[in-house]
Parts: C-alpha cells; structure tokens; sequence
C-alpha cells in the first residue's frame, strides 16, 4: 500500500510541476542567457499509482524480479 | 562494482523519489507500459531505458534536451570521426551494425548519469529512483570510463598512485561540467574529445602558472618551456594503460564479445598531431588504441582500407596526474631520453606508416 505523504505529494504535483517549468524558463546556462522555447506544459494528474504499488514494494519485487540468464562472458582484456 | 540484485535495479524509494519532482509526472509518459495490476500487461510495451527525446527529458528541460541529444556523450560520435576516417563510405553500414553491437551500449542517455547505472554494468536505478543532479563516479561515470580511465584515476594500475585530484577527493564533476557533457556552447561543435579547446584544460583551475622564459615563476621547468612545447601531462602524467589487437565477434548464438590481445602500462612522448591555436603544444602523451585492419573483420572484409589514415598511437590526457613524476626529476630525464619518446624503435613495423606523424625521430629528440 502507498505511504499515504507520497500520494498526497503526488496528487498535489500539478501546481508545482508548473512552477518549475516556469522557473526552467527563466534559467541560465553557465553563465549566459539561452533563449528558450516554451516548454509544453500539459500535466496530467498522477494516475499512476499501480506501478508505485509494485515498484516502492521491496518483498513484492524480490518475488517478482528474477535474475535473467547472463550469457557467458566471452570478452576479454581492457574493455 | 557491486552487482545490484534484481529487485533493487527496479525498486523505488517511495520516500525519496515522492520528494523529487519527476514523481509528479506519469510513470507511463517516460515508460510506456500501462498502470494497471496484471503484470504482463502493465511491462507491454515498457521502455526500461529512457532514451532523451523531445518528448520526454526534453519536454521540459529545453535547454539541456536538444544539446544532449546531439551531444559526443550521447552519440559517441567520436567513434564515427575515427571510424570512418580509416574507412570508405561504402563499409559504414557494416560498422555501425558493428557498433551497434559492441560499442553502443555505452550512449550515456539521460537517465545513465541522472537515474540509473548504465547497460554496461547491467544497470538499475541508483537512489530508488531519485533524479540526481550529479552522476556517482563509482557507479556510473566509472562504469563506462573504466578501463582506462578509472585505473588511472583511482590508483589501480599496479605501481601507479593514483591521480592528484583523487586524492584530493575530486570527482569527475569538478573538471568535467554538464555543460560539456550536455554538449553545450563549444562541446556543442566537437567531432572528438580532442576537438576545439581543452575543455576541461589545466589552466581552468591552475590559471597562475605562467611558462616560458618571461614567466613569473620559481620552478625552472616551466621556464624552461612555454605552452608551444609541450602539454602539461608530458611531464605531469605518468605510466598508463596502453592496447593492442582489439577484435570483435558474435558467439553462434548471436552474443557480441571482443578480445584484446594484450596490454601494458607504457609512457611515450609523441607529436601533436592535433596541434592548432588550442592545443599549440608540440609534444604530448600518446596511448595505443587497440585498432587492427582486421578488428572488426566478423562484419565484412577490409572495412579499414584507409587503415593508414589515423595514427594508433593517440594524443592522450592520461587520468593519472601527478605533481612529482620521473619526468619532473632533472632535465635529463627527457632530453636525451630516447626511451621516453615515441619512435620508430617503440612502434610495430606495421603500424610505422600510420604513426608517422607521431613518431619522434630519433635525431630530434631534444
């Protein structure tokens, strides 16, 4: 189950997303000014929230994750 | 490194990750896949490594998106410049199936230094997911830079030190800026490493060194010598890695591998074949690169007909910088020093002709 203080982060995250897109707006780059192209700025409201149930999930993932085969290493010297 | 266990290359740190902004953004809109329980269905269509478009990091950081896509981080177009200058047009696609194979995993996308350890070392998100302003040196810088570079750096070569700046707890960021690795301003325009100005160059930070008969110094050796003679690593850098027969193949299977034929710890002095207004200096430190007309003879025969185009022997900034080093000794220990420098003595007769721009005659060692 979500920690309740993420869900509410996110469900919040809409305001702040624009914020910092405005504040990208107005960044400079080392040192000098870049003119920048408006950035598209379409948020969508968090719905994801059935991949963070599974992915912020520790026991769930060490049952689900499973170690692919590794093919032999073959390569050899200095890569 | 340590390898990271499965469930760890895929967990989020749902408390550090819910303090990040890029938590705000749909999982789906940089993955793909769909959020939903099945998890057949959810991973459908899922983009693991998330590759730097204007639709995804781009979309908001205008700024940074375009130049690191076109970025020598990001299209390893280095690769393309060396390639194709021992090559015809005719054998490109060849090459690039071959690099496709064997070279491209080390793009650096956005989320290789940001989010994740790159493919090279089986990547997996370092901070749980948490967006990090600066890469770890350790656990990605390194994985791609490691041969060469991270030996170098952290004192692995046997009876080597390690770099100054490492023990002077300097990480890779504190020469190499994102600017430069954002492919921004000047890196912007580069065709290789060597390209434009040294960026980053020595005098960035050391900019009281003076050279040259009028400097305003005490130690002889920079007096002796101004920047038209030689670059700071011929006589602070020291012993580093050198390759030799690099060859690259397909199991039967299909599973790409290489095979160096070997490698030692060498240093040579050679000519500045990339000398220019930038880099004016006559001498430098040059490394073997492991280039064979047959290296990559798997995908097609004689790709390298210009093999003799490039030299093999590479204008160098070795990573092992040292205040005190044999060179700094006496003034003996270069001039006269035939065993220092490039010559026809050091290189492999077959390989004379690609080298002899580099190659220091003998007479004119000074």
């Amino acid at each position: 189950m979500l920690r309740p203080r993420l869900i509410s982060a996110l469900v919040a995250g809409g305001a702040l997303l624009m914020a910092a897109g405005i504040a990208m707006l107005s960044s400079s780059v080392g040192g000098v000014s870049v003119s920048l192209a408006s950035p598209r700025l379409e948020i969508e409201p968090f719905e994801d929230f059935a991949c963070l149930e599974c992915h912020a999930d520790q026991q769930r993932l060490s049952e689900l994750a499973v170690e692919e085969e590794a093919p032999e290493a073959l390569s050899s010297g200095p890569g | 490194m340590t390898p990271m266990e499965p469930w760890e290359r895929v967990w989020i740190d749902a408390e550090a990750f819910g303090q990040d902004i890029h938590s705000y953004i749909n999982c789906t809109e940089c993955h793909g896949g769909e959020a939903v329980d099945d998890f057949e269905l959810a991973h459908e269509g899922q983009v693991e490594r998330v590759v730097n478009s204007p639709e995804v990091c781009g979309r908001c950081h205008v700024d940074v998106g375009p130049t690191q896509y076109d970025s020598l981080h990001n299209t390893l177009a280095g690769y393309d410049t060396a390639l194709y200058e021992r090559s015809t047009p005719e054998n490109h696609p060849a090459l690039e199936e071959m690099q496709a194979n064997h070279c491209n995993q080390c793009h650096a996308t956005c989320g290789d230094c940001h989010v994740s350890q790159p493919t090279s070392v089986g990547g997996g998100l370092v901070s749980g997911h948490d967006f990090e302003a600066s890469p770890s040196m350790s656990r990605q810088c390194t994985a791609c830079h490691g041969s060469r570079v991270k030996n170098e750096y952290y004192g692995a070569n046997e009876g080597v030190p390690s770099d100054v700046h490492f023990r002077a707890r300097m990480d890779c960021m504190e020469c190499h800026t994102a600017d430069a690795m954002h492919g921004m301003g000047a890196a912007g325009e580069q065709t290789s490493r060597y390209d434009g100005a040294p960026d980053p160059g020595c005098l960035d930070c050391h900019d009281d060194i003076e050279m040259g008969e009028d400097a305003d110094t005490e130690i002889e050796m920079h007096s002796a010598h101004d920047e038209y003679d030689l670059a700071c690593q011929v006589c602070h850098s020291t012993t580093y890695t050198n390759c030799v027969n690099c060859h690259v193949e397909q199991t039967e299977d299909g599973v790409p591998f290489y095979t160096v034929e070997d490698h030692y710890l060498g240093f040579y002095i050679g000519l500045n074949t990339n000398r220019s207004e930038d880099r004016p200096y006559e001498y430098v430190p040059v490394r073997h690169v492991p280039i064979a007309p047959d290296s990559f003879s798997f995908y097609g025969e004689d790709l390298l007909p210009n093999f003799d185009e490039r030299p093999t022997w590479m204008y160098a900034t070795p990573h092992n910088i040292q205040r005190v080093t044999p060179q700094t000794e006496t003034c003996d220990s270069c001039h006269d020093n035939d065993e220092l420098f490039l010559t026809r003595r050091t290189v492999d007769r077959a390989e004379r002709r690609a080298n002899q721009d580099v190659l220091v005659d003998l007479d004119s060692i000074p």
